[in-house]
């Protein structure tokens, strides 16, 4: 390889571009000496130090929110900064923060490692950031990769507890399984692309600019477009998409509650990230792209949420809510096709998703039983009465992701329909309505479980009352996190202000 | 600097359920809550007063705010014109009145329930005072939460089934006619729910008619579900006979008009080809209402239940009265929405203060009550008289009733007689009801009662709020010019223009 | 002062009292009865200065505007509405007085003059307007008004009842009336009567046969006409002074004089069958009052057999004028205006003097109202039985008696229509004559077959002072020449039919029927007799009469049988299919739906491995076109 190529390429490589995930990956190494140097009795420094630290990138990273990059490729075209790029980096910091103030209060309750979790924590975070801006399939793998080995690890975190160690291996088998895909799918488009009888093909053809040329010169090439099924599919697995859903209740039942926080957030988000990405680079295939992802939307919206209509366990009905909730997204990545602010209603709707999960899994991390899996529905039975504030957060949370106005939620589902019904996806709507109509039932029923009197069954002499776990005395930092992120949830119910402005939506 | 009242209105509810909220001892708390109740009130009646006979269609009081969204076409204005006006004033006056009611309750966790009962009456100012039909269905949903909760948290008789019954239809018919909305947002050419804005891109584009048919269509499901359209309409009888009386006042006498105000306003000026492919289905379907649940509400012997049915019963007016699809009748719905709601809120009322007496809602088990509360007595006659339209309490039901008769039968000759049925029918199970309830010997039960808690006469409590309401529509049925002068300019504006009657012997008689 | 003013003033005033009385006085019997007499004592000059000193006149403002309908209501005084105010001030007035002595003690009494307080302002309102919405307004107050006095025992069901079943009745005759006006707005764009005829002026062929019957549905209820006439006799179970205000002097008229004011609108037709619904209720009426033993009940069915008469009287006389005037529309006050009208103010004197003296009777006799266990009255209330006596005669037509001259005008009118009529009229006299005969034999002769009635004496002067004074109206009451020239009109066009052809015969005929109703009652009913002659001789006719032909039976079978019924159908089908089977029934599928999904998590890997690679290949196969 001459010289000169990779002296354009040093040249190219702006490091000061991808400055906040070098500083989150550098506050990951400073955690872990730091548990080297203090003396054990000082480790629940840690977890604060890690969040402090996030807070601290992400005041730096607001300070210069429009950095002149926007717009570029940098890395010699590995990386593309945009403006939903931007607004995904802060939103995967300010997932990072909300899931180690979790780590810290679940973590509290089980005799685990307290550092690893944040350190890992802080890299996946840093690897989704590259993940959003990714330009080119290696990078876009790789991110990814390093998302998925982390996630290998925090789901069996609680190493104590067979269902969180099942979950990991079911979570290390299917990810395996599906980065195969992934990888299978992008070699096809590699070797499509890159094979000269075709025309446009380019010797970088993993270069998403050159790909999407190719793809243009070539509408109908059965290799390419099964590679562009096979790494939808791979995709389709992140966000959790059916049929690629299947996963998602076991796993996010045994993983750690902030874990799980983290996957049905971040790791969702990431996966629309590359979608929004992706669905461009494929425009040359529209047809096809639109056909999949239409099938795994309307497939993904009627599963999702009949399935969460008859849990119990408030986890795996969370995860199968969001199941259903990748769906009305879904419904937004079609439309973005043909209607640009699409992109934006995504961003707030996933915006509005974290808020509210956050708010939903602060709550469950109170009040789930000894191993968190454990999260019954009766456990909620009178919370709003003893704990009235983990009630009211726990009625926001809910209430935003049924999309129940006044609360951010609302405001997400309808932008997204806005946008649908732009681009003309009538059925696609059809479906959506019928889902958010069934969402109601197992959403309001936890609402009601918390709120309404509940009938208990009589206790008599010798057998024992139902046992309900002790609910944790809420921690000020958690407090704080809950506190504003139900205020936030309402806030931007009402008034989307700046946020509707970053995302061009005014 | 000019103070923007209806955004006053709106947030003065809005910040005293903030300070609940947040935690304010109980004394203050009422205190503070006849506050919340009470400024809109006010601000109600002297917007009314203040309404400039000059204002045509168009809005006054407008004043616009940017949340954020202004380029999607998003943004909070409000404004009333003579339509919704006097809704704007019965919203003023019934919420006070719940608001009275609710203060004096003993129920538990008062301060959670005054909290939730002032964002519903926050969210029902702002259905009638947004000129933004986002924020006219945004309102809307603030209002109807609450319901929900308090239903489930206060309310009676098989609660858990009513709240969640209710939730799920009344969700549906919101996404419906959420979907109806966007539609006529985009559709219309828009891309702005800015009322004006709309009617302007109408007035001027236009709208081909299959949409018109299909818009309408979503907005007569969606609307006629929130309106307990038959035969949508069972959430409306069970929940109402779950919910506690504050909420039943204001779910029955003022959020329920959401729909039929959403047609007047909304859906027939702007889609008046939608409309007419639409009415005659319609029309069925309020006959549906006005026959068929006037007779089951006949065989009723759950006195909430009952005045839960003849709610459902007489919005069978409203909506024949839209069917119609012309001013006449639209003039009549609103006259009609305005009675009703300040007369089935003193129902649900009075219906709550039998049940403190009585102990129990079940007509069989009462009877003579008017030998031992004889105001009550007065009060519940006069309540019942009024909603079955009969001239003198009921002048004002009686108003809206012909202006609809009048324009049923301009509109569809013979429907007019099973409409006026309706008014026989409410006749029978109205003082059936009034004679079990107060006239005739004391059952047992009844008897057996009163002898560990003795009946006391209507309490002032009780009383100030009823006179509220009655006073208020004795006085709009004496004098209906107050409302119907500019809600006529009004109509006369937005809807396309009719024929007087006769017009050909006047003619004659000038010749 | 200005006549409006005055007009307004005349309505408000009574519903001031009522109204004061309500919110003030509820306790107190004294003040609310003082208080309501006044009012009436005040009706009575203001009403007096209306009717003689001010001309006729009209006066109406806007009151509701939307799109094509607009609303006048206004105040229209002119002979006919002048007539029918002075026998609602004056007879009024009479009764308030009465009432006082009547309702002496009742704890509840005040509630008793407030309604009557309101039912004064209804009735004022009703004869002073000038259209049909307000004619409609005050009709329904005044339905109103009756209902609360009906039921102003309401501790006894049958009084409950009673007051219900009139309310509702009346409803239903309403309902007609609603829809009359409604097709009369549409018809004339105009709900103003001189203005609707005027325009029925210009266009006689707009009015249509069932504008007319329908607005004759509201007289139809009012008055007690066939088949709406059940709820009268019930009506019975108010007290006394009431029965003989509104359910025999006013309110049942105020059907006669809405079928005067809507005159123009009427076609042959529609006469036609209103003919034959009044005589119909004067024979129905007559007959089924042999069969009756309640003293009221039995004025009762003789005040719906009056009626008849009016409304017959009515009829044939708008349709004499229909053929006069060529099938042209009718205009001005016709003949049988006239008629009705002039009957309605006599039958209003003698009939409440009737009522007022039976009142007085079940007062002494300690609220016996059975004829066959009173008896013996003649001599323990001599005031009483004269003034009672006068009442029947004048209610029998005895000649140079005020009924007299009224049911002659009406007769002569039926003997040139209709022979059938006019003779089914004659039998009615007689009828009249012989239920009236057997009414005051076997009250007040005989001997007490009560202790009540034995220890019956006569009331004070506030009970004898009013019978005197409507007596003196009952015996003089048919001579126009005593009629004030304010009132004359329309008496004197009643008597100028009496000079037509055929009148002297018709006059023949009423006294001869008249007489042998009397001789047949003389001969049949005997004062001690223990039952009544009719039941011991044809006992079957007895009991269907006594059981007033079985129409209320019938009734009564429908709403508890068939209408009941059917609403505990609707409710059970609702119940059943609507909120159960549909609505759970789509929810349980649902449930079911999301159970099958949810046992798709089965838990095992291999299962979760296989589920997977099956998604990819249909994916790679929808994407290699396969499908």
């Amino acid at each position: 390889m001459p010289i000169e190529l990779l002296q354009k390429a040093a040249a190219d490589n702006r490091w000061v571009a991808i400055g906040p995930e070098l500083m989150v990956g550098c506050l990951a190494l400073i955690l872990l000496v730091l548990e080297i140097v203090l003396p054990k009795s000082r480790h629940e420094w840690i977890p604060s130090a890690a969040i402090v630290g996030l807070l601290g990138i992400i005041t730096a990273f607001l300070v210069n929110y429009h950095t002149t990059f926007v717009g570029q490729t940098t890395f010699n075209g590995l990386l593309r900064h945009s403006g939903t790029g931007q607004f995904l980096r802060l939103f995967f910091l300010l997932a990072a923060t909300g899931v180690c103030v979790l780590g810290m209060v679940a973590l509290k309750r089980q005799k685990m490692p307290k550092v690893e979790f944040f350190a890992i924590t802080l890299v996946v975070s840093g690897a989704m950031m590259l993940l959003a801006q990714a330009n080119h399939f290696v990078m876009l793998f790789v991110a990814l990769e390093t998302v998925t080995v982390g996630f290998y690890i925090l789901v069996s975190y609680t190493r104590s507890n067979p269902l969180s160690l099942e979950a990991g291996l079911k979570y290390l088998i299917m990810g395996a399984l599906s980065s195969g895909i992934l990888l299978f799918g992008i070699a096809l488009l590699y070797g499509a692309g890159g094979s000269a009888a075709l025309a446009a093909s380019s010797a970088d053809s993993m270069n998403f600019d050159s790909l999407r040329v190719f793809l243009y010169a070539n509408p109908d090439n059965v290799v390419a477009a099964v590679g562009i099924v096979l790494v939808l599919s791979g995709v389709a697995f992140k966000i959790g998409a059916v049929p690629f859903q299947i996963w998602i209740p076991d796993v996010y039942q045994g993983a750690p509650t902030p874990v799980t926080a983290f996957l049905a957030i971040s790791s969702k988000a990431a996966g629309f990230a590359i979608l929004l990405t992706l669905v461009t680079v494929f425009d040359g295939y529209q047809s096809l792209v639109v056909g999949v992802l239409t099938i795994m939307a309307i497939a993904t919206i009627l599963f999702g949420n009949l399935a969460a209509l008859t849990q119990h366990n408030v986890k795996r009905l969370i995860g199968l809510s969001g199941v259903a909730h990748a769906g009305y997204l879904l419904i937004g990545v079609i439309a973005a096709i043909h209607v640009p602010f699409a992109v934006g209603a995504i961003c707030f709707y996933l915006f509005a998703y974290m808020l509210a999960s956050f708010a939903v899994f602060g709550v469950m991390t109170h009040v789930s039983g000894e191993d968190d899996a454990d999260q019954n529905l009766d456990y909620y039975t009178d919370l709003a009465k003893t704990h009235p504030f983990l009630g009211v957060v726990l009625g926001v949370g809910l209430g935003s992701l049924a999309g129940i106005p006044p609360l951010a939620g609302f405001m997400g589902k309808l932008l997204v329909f806005l946008a649908a019904f732009q681009a003309g996806l009538y059925a696609l709507l059809g479906v959506a309505i019928v889902g958010v109509v069934i969402s109601i039932y197992y959403y309001f029923g936890w609402i009601k479980a918390a709120f309404f009197p509940q009938w208990r069954p009589p206790v008599f002499e010798g057998d024992d009352p139902i046992p309900e776990p002790p609910r944790q005395v809420v921690s000020a930092s958690a407090s704080i996190l809950l506190a504003t992120v139900a205020l936030a949830s309402v806030i931007l119910g009402f008034y989307q202000g700046p946020l509707g402005a970053w995302l061009g939506l005014n | 600097m000019q103070i923007d009242f209806l955004l006053l209105s709106i947030l003065t509810p809005l910040a005293v359920a903030l300070a609940i909220g947040l935690g304010l001892p109980k004394r203050f708390a009422v205190k503070l809550a006849y506050l919340g109740f009470g400024v809109p009130a006010v601000i109600a009646v002297y917007l009314w007063w203040a309404f400039p006979a000059t204002a045509l269609g168009d809005y006054v009081f407008v004043s616009r705010y940017d949340t954020g969204l202004t380029g999607l076409g998003i943004s909070l204005v409000l404004g009333l014109n003579g339509i919704s006006m006097p809704m704007f004033l019965m919203t003023g006056i019934v919420g006070l009145a719940s608001g009275i009611y609710a203060i004096n309750s003993e129920a538990e966790r008062l301060k959670i329930y005054l909290m939730l009962l002032l964002i519903m009456q926050a969210g029902l100012l702002g259905v009638f005072a947004s000129t933004d039909v986002f924020f006219f269905y945004f309102f809307h949903e603030l209002a109807l939460i609450p319901t929900f909760i308090m239903v489930g948290i206060w309310g009676g008789r098989d609660r858990n089934y009513a709240a969640m019954k209710m939730t799920i239809y009344l969700t549906l018919g919101a996404m419906l006619s959420l979907i109806g909305l966007i539609a006529l947002y985009h559709r219309s050419g828009a891309d702005s729910f800015d009322m004006l804005v709309l009617r302007e891109t109408i007035m001027t584009q236009g709208l081909v008619e299959g949409d018109q048919k299909v818009i309408f269509g979503l907005l007569l499901f969606g609307f006629g579900t929130l309106v307990s359209l038959w035969p949508f309409h069972t959430w409306a009888p069970l929940g109402y006979g779950a919910a506690p009386s504050s909420v039943a006042m204001l779910h029955a006498g003022v959020l329920k008009k959401f729909g039929l105000y959403g047609f007047v306003q909304i859906a027939l000026p702007l889609l008046p080809l939608g409309a007419a492919a639409w009415a005659p289905w319609l029309a069925w379907l309020a006959l549906g209402n006005i026959v068929i649940v006037g007779f089951i509400t006949m065989a009723q012997s759950d006195l909430k239940q009952m005045v839960g049915y003849a709610s459902v019963m007489h919005v069978g007016y409203g909506l024949l009265g839209v069917a119609c699809v012309s001013i006449l009748g639209a003039g009549g719905v609103v006259l009609f929405m305005v009675a009703h709601g300040l007369s089935v809120a003193l129902l649900f009322l009075l219906t709550t203060s039998i049940h403190h007496r009585t102990g129990t809602f079940d007509m069989d088990e009462m009877g003579g009550l008017a030998k031992k509360a004889p105001v009550l007595a007065a009060f519940f006659l006069t309540a019942v008289l009024a909603s079955i339209g009969l001239p003198g309490p009921g002048l004002l039901n009686f108003w809206g009733e012909l202006a609809i008769f009048m324009a049923v039968y301009d509109y569809a000759m013979w429907m007019v007689v099973p409409a006026v049925f309706g008014v026989v029918i409410s006749a029978i199970y109205g003082l059936r009801a009034m004679g079990r309830v107060f006239y005739g010997e004391e059952s047992e039960t009844f008897i057996k009662h009163q002898t560990e808690n003795p009946v006391i006469d209507l309490k002032w409590s009780e009383r100030v709020p009823s006179l509220l309401l009655l006073i208020t529509l004795i006085a709009l049925g004496l004098w209906p010019k107050a409302i119907s002068t500019p809600l006529n300019a009004a109509l006369e504006a937005i809807y396309p223009a009719e024929e007087a009657p006769a017009t050909e012997i006047v003619q004659k008689q000038r010749l | 002062m200005e006549p409006i003013q005055l007009a307004l003033a005349l309505l408000i005033l009574p519903l001031v009292s009522a109204g004061l009385t309500a919110c003030f006085f509820r306790k107190n019997a004294l003040v609310g009865s003082v208080l309501s007499v006044a009012t009436a004592a005040g009706l009575v000059l203001i009403g007096g200065h209306l009717i003689f000193r001010v001309e006729p006149f009209t006066a109406a403002t806007e009151w509701l505007v939307i799109g094509p309908l607009s609303i006048e209501l206004g105040v229209l005084l002119d002979p006919l509405s002048k007539l029918l105010l002075f026998v609602v001030v004056f007879v009024g007035f009479l009764i308030h007085v009465f009432s006082l002595g009547y309702m002496k003690g009742d704890p509840h009494a005040a509630r008793f003059f407030a309604c009557l307080s309101l039912f004064m302002f209804s009735m004022i309102g009703l004869t002073l307007s000038d259209d049909l919405i307000m004619l409609f307004i005050f009709w329904e107050l005044v339905g109103l008004s009756s209902y609360l006095l009906i039921n102003f025992y309401y501790d006894r069901p049958a009084a409950v009842a009673a007051s219900k079943k009139a309310f509702i009745v009346n409803r239903i005759g309403d309902f007609g009336f609603l829809l009359g006006i409604i097709i009369a707005y549409w018809t004339f764009g105009s709900i103003n009567l001189e203005d609707i005829a005027a325009k029925v002026a210009v266009s006689p062929d707009a009015v249509t046969t069932a504008m007319g019957l329908l607005l004759f549905c509201g007289a139809v209820g009012k008055s007690g006409q066939l088949p709406l006439h059940v709820w009268l006799p019930d009506a019975m179970e108010g007290p006394t002074p009431v029965s003989a205000l509104i359910h025999a002097a006013t309110m049942v008229a105020a059907g006669i004089f809405l079928l005067c004011r809507v005159a123009v609108v009427m076609t042959g037709d529609a006469l036609t069958v209103i003919m034959w619904i009044g005589v119909g209720t004067a024979v129905f009426a007559g007959v089924t009052a042999l069969g009756q033993r309640d003293i009221k009940r039995i004025l009762a069915y003789s005040t719906i057999s009056q009626l008849g008469y009016m409304v017959a009287a009515f009829a044939l006389g708008s349709l004499l004028a229909l053929e006069a005037g060529a099938g042209a529309a009718l205009a001005g006050i016709t003949g049988g205006v006239a008629a009705a009208m002039f009957h309605l103010t006599t039958h209003a004197f003698f009939k409440a003097l009737l009522f007022l003296g039976a009142g007085s009777v079940i007062h002494a006799a300690h609220h016996e109202q059975d004829i066959y266990r009173l008896g013996g009255l003649w001599k323990k209330m001599p005031f009483t039985f004269a003034t009672f006596t006068l009442g029947t005669l004048a209610l029998i037509g005895t000649p140079f008696f005020a009924g007299y001259f009224s049911k002659d005008a009406i007769l002569v009118l039926a003997l040139q229509y209709n022979a059938v009529a006019f003779w089914l009229l004659v039998g009615t006299a007689c009828l009249t004559a012989l239920y009236m005969t057997r009414l005051w034999i076997i009250t007040f002769f005989g001997r007490a077959r009560s202790d009540g009635a034995s220890h019956a004496h006569e009331n004070g002067p506030v009970f004898v002072v009013p019978l005197v004074l409507l007596a003196i109206g009952a015996v003089v009451g048919g001579y126009t020449g005593l009629y004030p020239e304010a009132l004359a009109v329309i008496p004197e066009m009643a008597h100028a039919l009496m000079a037509t052809e055929g009148a002297s015969f018709a006059a023949a005929s009423g006294t001869v029927a008249l007489a042998l109703g009397v001789a047949l009652g003389l001969f049949f009913y005997r004062s001690n007799a223990k039952e009544d002659a009719l039941q011991r001789g044809l006992p079957v006719v007895y009991g269907v009469l006594e059981n007033r032909l079985y129409i209320d039976a019938v009734y009564d079978w429908y709403v508890a049988k068939v209408q009941q019924r059917f609403a505990m159908v609707l409710n059970f089908l609702e119940q059943i299919f609507l909120a159960g089977l549909i609505v759970r029934g789509l929810a349980g599928v649902v449930g079911l739906f999301g159970l099958g999904a949810r046992a798709l998590h089965v838990g095992s890997l291999h299962a979760y491995v296989y589920w997977f690679l099956f998604g990819a290949v249909v994916l790679w196969a929808a994407a290699a076109g396969l499908f």
